[in-house]
């Protein structure tokens, strides 16, 4: 049941993700090239999951995004599979749980996917736009600046939701106080 | 899931995004497929290699096994040879003790370097450099033998160095016998430098190809029993004797150093009236 609720969530983050990256593809390229929602998505779902789970989701969010960006099929999906099962064979061996041991995995997980995708364009010899340093760092910082903004979000949100929760279960026993 | 099937399944993703990458970009299909095939290939040449030798070692190793089981045999052969010999010279000793018989002493080799060989001319000769401190000394008929058999003799030295007549020469001639049989012959060079004749043995003589010529030591310059050759042919020519054909022992082509004996020939004035044996 767990895995199936993670499941859907990690399915609706990805539509979301996805959305996001066409929106912002249509309405600012730019920001669209700069920060990597997908790689976001994949290090987040991994940390919070076993390999299994970063592996598949990496190559699930990897596929989505081979389609989204219109890249060579098969790329982002082998960057994005094996980051996501090196992020979380990684969290298994340190506290994944700290902010800023998720927003150092992000970091590198953003320059080993770059590095990834570089080196086998590269490799293959396939004509793409490969970027340069400078892109691969802002890339880095942009995307590590995003991931700290949606893990005290995602913390904010959970807070809000548990405070929630507690007022509903409180509020008959209130009542009968009154 | 185990961690093992993950990893298993995720190493099969791979390798399957990474075909699919690959073709995607044909250019560098044919480079993936050769960096692929080459450690392959390399994989079952080296397995064949491995096969191969350890086949060859096996072979090699059965037949090092069987000769070194003949070595085995004939160093008993030899080692009861010896010991019958030892026993025989014991024995001698002891029939020769009351004749008050003394053999001759060992012979003193002298071990010298041959600088120049000429075996095909019509004067066969080599030229020995003799041991430092040595050339002052009368080496004059004096034996030449190498570790295969008998060289020749020394017809004159200046020096350093000592001029050998060798036993191919037409002008040589060898007190020899045929060691199966004790029959006692003369050895002459012939007009083919490769071949050595052995005279004067008649008709009723056995004699074989294939049968060992020695020296006699009945010529006064050469000692018994050192090797000159092998009887190649036997053929009557109608003459009261053998034709008989030697190749000789000793490799005139290979030549690199000889032994000279340091043993007393018999005074030339003694030799007067010879046959000419061991000239």
């Amino acid at each position: 049941m767990g895995r199936m609720a993670s499941a859907g969530r990690f399915a609706g983050a990805l539509a979301a993700v996805a959305l996001v990256e066409l929106l912002l593809g249509g309405l600012l390229p730019a920001a669209a090239e700069t920060v990597d929602f997908f790689v976001l998505l994949v290090v987040l779902n991994s940390v919070r999951g076993d390999s299994l789970q970063g592996f598949a989701g990496g190559l699930i969010a990897g596929l989505a995004q081979d389609v989204v960006t219109s890249s060579v099929f098969g790329l982002h999906s082998l960057a994005c599979c094996v980051l996501g099962y090196a992020a979380a064979r990684v969290s298994q061996r340190i506290l994944a749980a700290q902010r800023a041991v998720t927003l150092a995995l992000i970091a590198t997980g953003v320059l080993v996917h770059q590095v990834i995708v570089i080196g086998l364009l590269a490799l293959l010899e396939i004509a793409q736009f490969s970027p340069g340093p400078v892109a691969v760092l802002l890339r880095v910082v942009a995307t590590t600046v995003v991931g700290l903004v949606v893990i005290w979000s995602m913390g904010k949100a959970r807070g809000w939701m548990e405070t929630r929760t507690k007022r509903r279960k409180l509020r008959p026993a209130r009542a009968r106080l009154r | 899931m185990s961690e093992r099937w993950v990893a298993v399944l995720f190493a099969v993703s791979l390798a399957a995004l990474l075909a699919l990458l690959t073709l995607q970009a044909p250019q560098r299909a044919g480079d993936v497929a050769l960096w692929l095939e080459g450690p392959i290939k390399r994989f079952v040449a080296a397995a064949g290699g491995a096969v191969d030798r350890y086949r060859e070692d096996r072979s090699s190793r059965a037949a090092l096994e069987r000769d070194n089981e003949d070595l085995r045999t004939r160093l008993l052969e030899v080692e009861s040879a010896y010991a019958a010999i030892v026993g025989l010279g014991l024995e001698a000793g002891l029939v020769s003790e009351p004749l008050r018989y003394e053999p001759p002493a060992g012979a003193d080799l002298l071990r010298a370097d041959i600088v120049y060989v000429d075996h095909r001319s019509w004067r066969r000769t080599a030229i020995l450099h003799l041991p430092d401190g040595l050339n002052r000394e009368d080496w004059g008929r004096r034996p030449v033998t190498t570790i295969d058999g008998l060289l020749g003799r020394v017809v004159s030295s200046t020096g350093a160095y000592a001029r050998v007549l060798l036993v191919t020469d037409r002008a040589s001639s060898v007190g020899a016998m045929i060691e199966r049989t004790r029959r006692q012959g003369i050895v002459r060079g012939t007009a083919d430098p490769g071949a050595l004749s052995l005279n004067f043995l008649p008709l009723q003589v056995d004699v074989r190809p294939g049968d060992r010529v020695i020296t006699a030591g009945i010529d006064g310059v050469f000692p018994g029993g050192v090797p000159i050759g092998t009887i190649t042919s036997v053929e009557s020519n109608g003459d009261l004797f053998h034709d008989i054909r030697i190749v000789p022992s000793v490799d005139l082509g290979s030549l690199g150093h000889a032994f000279l004996w340091r043993r007393e020939p018999l005074p030339e004035g003694m030799m007067d009236g010879a046959d000419g044996i061991g000239r």
